[in-house]
């Protein structure tokens, strides 16, 4: 992957109204449904805690839980396969698939499978692949990508989509939500049928009895595991929790965190093979044991993925997923990209963040995100030396805040010379290197007297 | 009227479910009842799922569903009173179709099965366990400008009759 340029993507998407509007309308959208289903959950603050726990507990002991949800999902019937990276992931889903001369796939939305990058791997392989999840089905049909966890789909108006189903699949055209809703519904409904696999991520792995689940609002995930006689489920290895006694305190804190609902619509709960059928569940590592080997960046394969982290940050709510240019986006999402797609191509990211601390506040499993973004700025400047105009800033600042002669003089000349860069008693405009401060923000210009003189004069007159 | 059913009721119409309270007596007329009143004349089920004879009178029963068919009925194995969820255990996938392929699930449930929460669910259910899936209200997208339809893949509409 190549580096991403997070400031040249907020210029672009600062640019555009349609999406700035659609993102902070999602966003609010969300945080006053949660706002709401929340106080009818008085334990809410408990479920988090207990939440939290069974997830340290994993962390703590992660192959132990690794091992035995494998030989419980074994013993299911499941076939279960571990990728260490995701080629491998890949090779194994594509074995499988040829095995049973795949050629096409109907698909539940899966962050992993993005993660991956599978649709275009599958399409050189001659598979077809069709996204299933409403918001999925749109961005793969207009060959975009995902602008949010929850709704991927949510940069785009009712007339683009309505267009491009017109122009893509020759739809009636219609700006109706409903009548292009039901239009992608019967357009899928054929293709569930025909369909030689079916493939989902899982949001859970339960250890003590090998299950796994997958929640979703629209049955597309129902459709998708039931309809075709082959099931692939792609997943990452972190999505264990250590028992099914465990199972309600999470499916309690998800949806409020996420959409705000009390809970979704379908929530499935997979144990068994069933009659006829296959069920593969491949564990991708992908760089997830390396996340559990630093002391720092571990706590966040504790995240459930409701995007909860997202809604609140103030960054996202002005600019959505796309500025952050990988598939995981929001305050986790640079987190997750810093540690899977590595330094080189993530190293903007740790800065797209206020550390206001909302998204730690918000997190279900109470994440410390922003203490975690701190610690990757620290490393991003100690790999990086950090901007020079920065690192001469800050070696000026200390010259003159350590000097007080040198103190005393600089800032009567900086006092004198700022008349020129002055105006309605703000500082709007810099020179030079300082013109990367000014061009976000206003600074107020130094006072004719400095705190030393104003002390003396005081001290003098009493 | 049991505290937990209350319960239940009040979380099922949160989620846009339509809610009939009847003796199992009265359950196949006030099914028949609502079915000619949707002018219902097929419906699909898998009778081995459901514990209650049902007398549909002229109404046709498919057991293999068949685009088209408006209504899919299913007897629930327990309900959640917490979010209003409905409980279907199945050991094979084309357990799951009635409550998914049609555009009306009709759902039935003995009041009996009516538990508090999702913990009373796991610790009734014995292991090794079967596929369970929770259904909380008809399915539904909010994917085009946040604007809720109902209906996305599965069916449009939940009916609920709890049998007491
Ligand atoms: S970090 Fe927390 S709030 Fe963000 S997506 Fe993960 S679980 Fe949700």
């Amino acid at each position: 992957m190549e580096r991403i340029d997070f400031y040249e993507n907020a210029r672009r998407i600062l640019a555009n109204p349609v999406i700035v509007n659609a993102v902070q309308k999602a966003t609010s959208h969300a945080l006053a449904k949660r706002l709401d289903t929340i106080s009818r959950i008085p334990d809410f603050e408990s479920l988090r805690d207990k939440a939290r726990a069974a997830k340290e507990e994993i962390i703590s002991n992660f192959e132990d839980f690794l091992e035995k949800f494998k030989k419980n999902a074994t013993r299911n019937g499941f076939i279960v396969h571990e990728a260490k990276d995701a080629k491998e992931a890949k090779d194994i889903v594509y074995e499988i698939f040829s095995n049973h001369n795949v050629k096409t796939v109907v698909s539940s939305k899966s962050m992993t499978q993005e993660e991956i990058e599978i649709n275009p791997f599958l399409e050189s392989k001659g598979i077809v692949k069709y996204e299933t999840d409403l918001g999925e089905f749109i961005i793969q049909t207009a060959k975009q990508k995902p602008s949010h966890i929850t709704a991927p789909a949510i940069h785009m108006t009712r007339k683009e989509i309505a267009q491009l189903f017109h122009d893509k699949l020759g739809m009636e055209y219609t700006e109706d939500p409903e009548e292009i809703t039901y239009f992608a519904r019967q357009f899928l409904r054929e293709k569930y049928f025909k369909a030689d696999a079916g493939m989902s991520g899982a949001n859970f792995l339960i250890a003590d009895t090998g299950s796994f689940v997958v929640v979703e609002n629209e049955g597309n995930a129902r459709m998708s595991t039931t309809l075709p006689k082959l099931h692939v489920a792609v997943t990452g290895i972190e999505k264990l929790i250590p028992s099914i006694k465990d199972f309600p305190n999470f499916i309690k804190i998800l949806a409020p965190s996420s959409t705000g609902q009390h809970q979704t619509v379908y929530t499935n709960i997979f144990s068994t093979v069933g009659r006829g059928r296959e069920v593969h569940i491949v564990l991708i590592d992908n760089g997830r044991r390396k996340m559990l080997a630093d002391p720092v960046l571990r706590e966040a394969l504790m995240c459930i993925r409701c995007g909860g982290c997202s809604n609140v940050c103030p960054i996202f709510q002005l600019l959505g997923g796309h500025a952050y240019g990988s598939v995981y986006s929001g305050p986790i999402g640079i987190i997750w990209t810093y540690a899977i797609f590595g330094h080189s191509v993530a190293r903007d990211l740790p800065f797209a963040s206020t550390l206001c601390g909302a998204c730690h506040e918000i997190c279900p499993v109470r994440i410390n995100i922003p203490k975690i973004l701190l610690h990757l700025r620290h490393r991003v400047v100690e790999k990086e030396g950090g901007p020079f105009a920065e690192r001469l800033l800050v070696e000026l600042w200390e010259k003159v805040m350590t000097h007080p002669t040198v103190n005393k003089f600089g800032f009567r000349i900086a006092s004198k010379a700022q008349v020129f860069f002055e105006r309605d008693r703000k500082i709007r405009c810099l020179p030079w290197i300082l013109s990367r401060w000014t061009e976000w923000k206003d600074i107020d210009p130094i006072p004719g007297k400095s705190f030393r003189e104003l002390w003396k004069e005081r001290q003098k007159n009493s | 009227m049991e505290r937990k059913t209350e319960k239940f009721i009040e979380e099922l119409k949160r989620v846009d479910a339509l809610v009939f309270l009847v003796s199992r007596r009265e359950l196949s007329k006030k099914l028949k009842e609502f079915l000619d009143d949707r002018r219902v004349k097929e419906v699909y089920l898998k009778e081995e799922g459901i514990s209650f004879s049902l007398d549909l009178g002229d109404i046709k029963i498919y057991t293999e569903f068949k685009e088209g068919i408006p209504v899919g009925i299913t007897e629930e194995n327990f309900g959640v009173a917490y979010s209003g969820g409905l409980v279907e255990l199945a050991k094979n996938a084309e357990d799951k179709l009635p409550s998914l392929l049609p555009d009306i699930h009709v759902a039935l449930i003995r009041e009996e099965n009516i538990v508090d929460d999702f913990s009373d669910v796991f610790e009734r259910i014995e292991k090794p366990l079967p596929d369970i899936t929770f259904v909380v209200g008809p399915s539904k997208t909010a994917d085009i400008e946040k604007i809720l339809v109902k209906g996305a893949h599965g069916p449009r509409e939940l009916v609920v009759f709890i049998v007491r």
